[in-house]
């Protein structure tokens, strides 16, 4: 079976890390970027089954990535599959990412790496 | 003589009634056209009496004395009419034409009395005279006759239309004119006609007096008791007058007929004691207008003290603003006292209040030093007038000679000085005379009542102009710290926002790696080990709720937890989230169930602050439930319009006492502390979860006695399509 193609945007790299080896651990495949910019770079060209997407980072936050994408067509055109990683909970911010597509939040803290790859495998599936 | 003696006292009746009416308002229209009437009828009884016994005896002389009597006559009518007409107002009815057609009817008739147009000529006719009478006679009738017929039907008219005490005023001249008309016509009509007897013929003009009595009456009846002292003053006056005339006239007579043989008759001294009646009755009258006419060329300074006093009150009683009463006071004197210069100064406490100065030579003057001087004078005090020209300490008058002052006076009240007025010389170079002291001594306490009034008026003014700008003043700096706090506020919410989130990605970290090493550690972990690690774990997890709460609660402080609502069904979700829990229940080794006494219960609210709502209600059962052996049931029901979800426990219960303040900030229950350690939360769970289930217009409850578990019961309202 295919392995499926994740991209995981952290700024934070003891977070990033975190992500990667529970998320390779479960056997997917994971691609990192470190803040908004190379996010951008990396969704423009290539294709990943699903993008957790951090808001708050340097450069240029998840929201701008996110508006970046919609304003040129990518979002739509690749039918892409983002997920907010935030800390931020209940957020006018998460409130405004959900008004541009995205399919969904989840709270760093409130999960486990059980509860994580649960949620991954449930927008998966989806 | 029986004639005359009748006349006499009708003419001195008539005269003192019309006297008295007249000065007790010579502006009124009425008391004067009375006072014309009363005269007009005297004159008529003179001359009807002189034409009836004329002097000479000729008959050119009785006609020239009867075309007299229409000549009177002719202007009865008119003045009848207006009299009529006016009563008893102060005001002639401005009605030009009507006014105009009655006097030339009057002035007409009288003009053609004097020729042969009304009366041509006089003859003996069986031995009494008989006029005849001329074309014009009709023009007489109509001036004297229809006037009076007019008249008396405009005064039926009028009582018929009138009120009140006009009425009453009416009728009682209405009894004088049919009252006169009765009399007349028992004295001359009634004897000659049908007794052929003529010997009370002389009455009939004195009857007038009827008519004059009872208007006269009619006029005061309002000031009935004032008429009846006056009548009775004057009459008392006029009887003692006549006696002194009739004594000083017979004795001046006796010592003429002594001296210079002048006849004593009789009518001689009724002559000339009429005329000192006459001239003793209006001596005082006549003295007093050529009093009026001469004094300014006798006096310098003529002027009305009580008419003084009345504008200056006028002005103290109505003015309240200090500089328009000090103004009005000053202007005063100066039109009427003639005064030429004033200055007022007033003081409070020995320091300045207010001055001001009035065509004052010396602007300069100094109010201190005007005191000074005043009381070095050794007078200023309580209410003594200090004069120039009673001064004899020679540098005051020095003092008072170079501002050109000629008299201090104080403003006290209480004995209690509060300033000066000084004021400079009267226009007619004289020094102020007894009088003008006298007068000034009433307008210098009634100045200073009024100026003190003035004071406290401006004094009150001022305060609240003051309070005015303070309360501005206040409310600004308040509006201002409001702003701050304002600020403040937000700045303290970011502060919260931010901070949670950093500390939220450190925990996350600390909290998901720890959770690797205990669950997939390629190296089975010591059991010490695994305990401290799972120690490290759980306030990992503690903190992070710790985080989470202190968010929510900002929040809520900050009315910021709104609701996103929408539409679900309750048995469906609370399904699903026990089946979520039962991960941790597992973990906890507790026994989770959940039933619904209905299929599906629609309710409208945000699922998300639900979940939280529940899930915190859970973990706290799951706390609290004896190891190995907890028990935690969800049970969901419909009572009437609330779907009610119990959640109970096999816990050891809450005590009572501490039930009450279960659901308020950092209400934990005691025990928790002691008992439970690491199991203690941060007393805020169960405060948010109120406050979302307020925010659903639910309700929150529990239910617990200490060692048989605790129930807590959630009530929302159920969602109706109706609603």
């Amino acid at each position: 079976m295919d392995a499926k193609k994740i991209l995981v945007v952290e700024d934070e790299t003891d977070l990033q890390s975190l992500y990667v080896t529970i998320l390779t651990g479960a056997g997917y495949t994971v691609d990192t970027a470190p803040d908004g910019a190379v996010a951008y770079e990396k969704i423009k060209t290539g294709k990943y089954d699903l993008i957790l997407l951090d808001i708050m980072m340097p450069e240029m936050d998840g929201i701008q990535v996110m508006e970046k994408l919609k304003a040129e067509g990518v979002a739509d055109a690749k039918n892409l599959s983002v997920v907010l990683l935030t800390n931020l909970g209940q957020d006018t911010l998460v409130a405004k990412a959900l008004s541009l597509g995205i399919r969904g939040y989840l709270v760093k803290s409130d999960y486990t790496p059980e509860q994580l790859l649960k949620e991954v495998k449930w927008y998966l599936s989806a | 003589m029986l004639e005359i003696l009748v006349s006499v006292v009708v003419l001195f009746l008539n005269g003192t009634m019309g006297t008295i009416i007249f000065l007790r308002n010579r502006r009124s229209w009425t008391n004067r056209l009375f006072l014309l009437l009363a005269l007009l009828i005297n004159t008529y009884i003179i001359v009807n009496y002189i034409s009836l016994n004329p002097p000479g005896g000729t008959l050119e002389e009785q006609l020239a004395w009867t075309r007299l009597v229409m000549f009177v006559t002719s202007f009865i009518g008119p003045t009848v009419f207006l009299l009529v007409d006016t009563f008893p107002r102060e005001k002639i009815p401005t009605r030009s034409v009507i006014l105009a057609s009655v006097m030339s009817m009057g002035l007409i008739s009288a003009a053609l009395s004097m020729t042969d147009m009304i009366f041509s000529g006089i003859e003996l006719r069986n031995g009494s005279v008989v006029p005849v009478p001329g074309p014009a006679i009709l023009v007489f009738l109509v001036a004297f006759v229809g006037l009076f017929l007019v008249s008396f039907l405009a005064l039926i008219l009028k009582y018929r239309r009138s009120e009140g005490v006009e009425k009453a005023q009416l009728f009682y001249f209405l009894i004088g004119v049919i009252g006169t008309f009765s009399a007349m016509a028992l004295t001359t009509v009634i004897p000659t006609v049908v007794f052929g007897y003529t010997g009370l013929v002389f009455l009939g003009p004195n009857m007038a007096v009827i008519l004059l009595t009872c208007v006269a009456y009619a006029i005061a009846k309002h000031r009935f008791l004032d008429l009846k002292l006056l009548i009775f003053r004057t009459i008392s006056f006029f009887a003692l007058l006549a006696t002194a005339a009739v004594i000083y006239v017979s004795t001046m007579l006796s010592i003429g007929s002594y001296l210079f043989g002048t006849d004593l008759t009789s009518s001689n001294i009724l002559f000339f004691s009429l005329l000192s009646l006459a001239v003793g009755y209006s001596l005082p009258t006549v003295r007093r207008f050529v009093e009026h006419i001469t004094a300014p060329l006798f006096f310098h300074n003529p002027y009305d003290e009580r008419k003084l006093l009345k504008d200056i009150t006028d002005v103290t009683t109505r003015t309240i603003d200090l500089d328009r009463l000090v103004g009005g006071v000053f202007r005063e004197l100066f039109l009427q006292m003639r005064i030429t210069s004033s200055y007022i100064a007033l003081y409070e406490g020995g320091k300045d209040v207010w001055r001001k100065g009035f065509h004052f030579s010396d602007g300069k003057l100094d109010p201190r030093e005007l005191y000074r001087q005043a009381r070095k004078a050794n007078k200023i005090d309580a209410d003594k007038v200090v004069m120039f020209h009673e001064l004899s300490d020679d540098s005051v008058r020095e003092y008072f000679r170079k501002f050109d002052i000629e008299i201090i006076l104080p403003l006290t009240i209480k004995r209690e000085m509060f300033g000066v007025i000084a004021l400079g010389p009267k226009a007619s170079g004289e020094p102020y005379s007894s009088r003008d002291i006298d007068v000034l001594r009433i307008v210098a306490p009634e100045l200073a009542v009024g100026v003190k009034n003035a004071l406290a008026y401006e004094e009150i003014r001022n305060f609240n102009e003051t309070l005015k700008k303070e309360v501005k003043t206040a409310t600004a700096g308040l509006r201002n710290a409001n702003r701050s706090l304002k600020e403040l506020d937000a700045r303290k919410d970011e502060f919260i926002s931010i901070a949670s989130h950093e500390l939220r990605t450190p925990l996350t970290a600390i909290r998901n790696y720890l959770w690797l090493t205990l669950n997939q550690s390629n190296k089975p972990l010591d059991a010490a080990t695994r305990t401290n690690l799972e120690i490290c774990y759980h306030s990992a997890e503690r903190m992070i709720m710790m985080v989470n709460d202190t968010l929510t609660i900002s929040r809520i402080e900050r009315n910021k937890l709104e609701l996103e609502t929408e539409k679900f069904n309750l048995v469906e979700f609370l399904e699903s989230l026990c089946e979520e829990m039962r991960l941790q229940a597992n973990e906890k080794e507790v026994h989770l169930t959940f039933t619904s006494t209905e299929p599906d219960i629609v309710v409208k609210g945000d699922s998300a602050k639900l979940r939280e709502v529940f899930q915190n209600l859970l973990m706290n059962s799951f706390k609290f439930v004896p190891a190995g052996e907890g028990m935690v049931k969800v049970v969901l029901t419909k009572e009437q319009e609330y779907a009610v979800i119990r959640i109970s426990d096999n816990g050891p219960g809450i005590p009572k006492d501490s039930q009450e303040k279960l659901f308020t900030k950092f209400g934990k229950v005691n025990f928790a502390y002691d008992k439970s350690g690491a199991k203690a939360g941060t007393g805020l769970g169960l405060y948010i979860c109120k406050k979302i289930v307020d925010l659903h217009s639910g309700k929150i409850s529990v239910q617990s006695s200490e060692n048989k578990g605790a129930t807590f019961i959630v009530q929302l309202p159920v969602h109706s399509a109706r609603r």
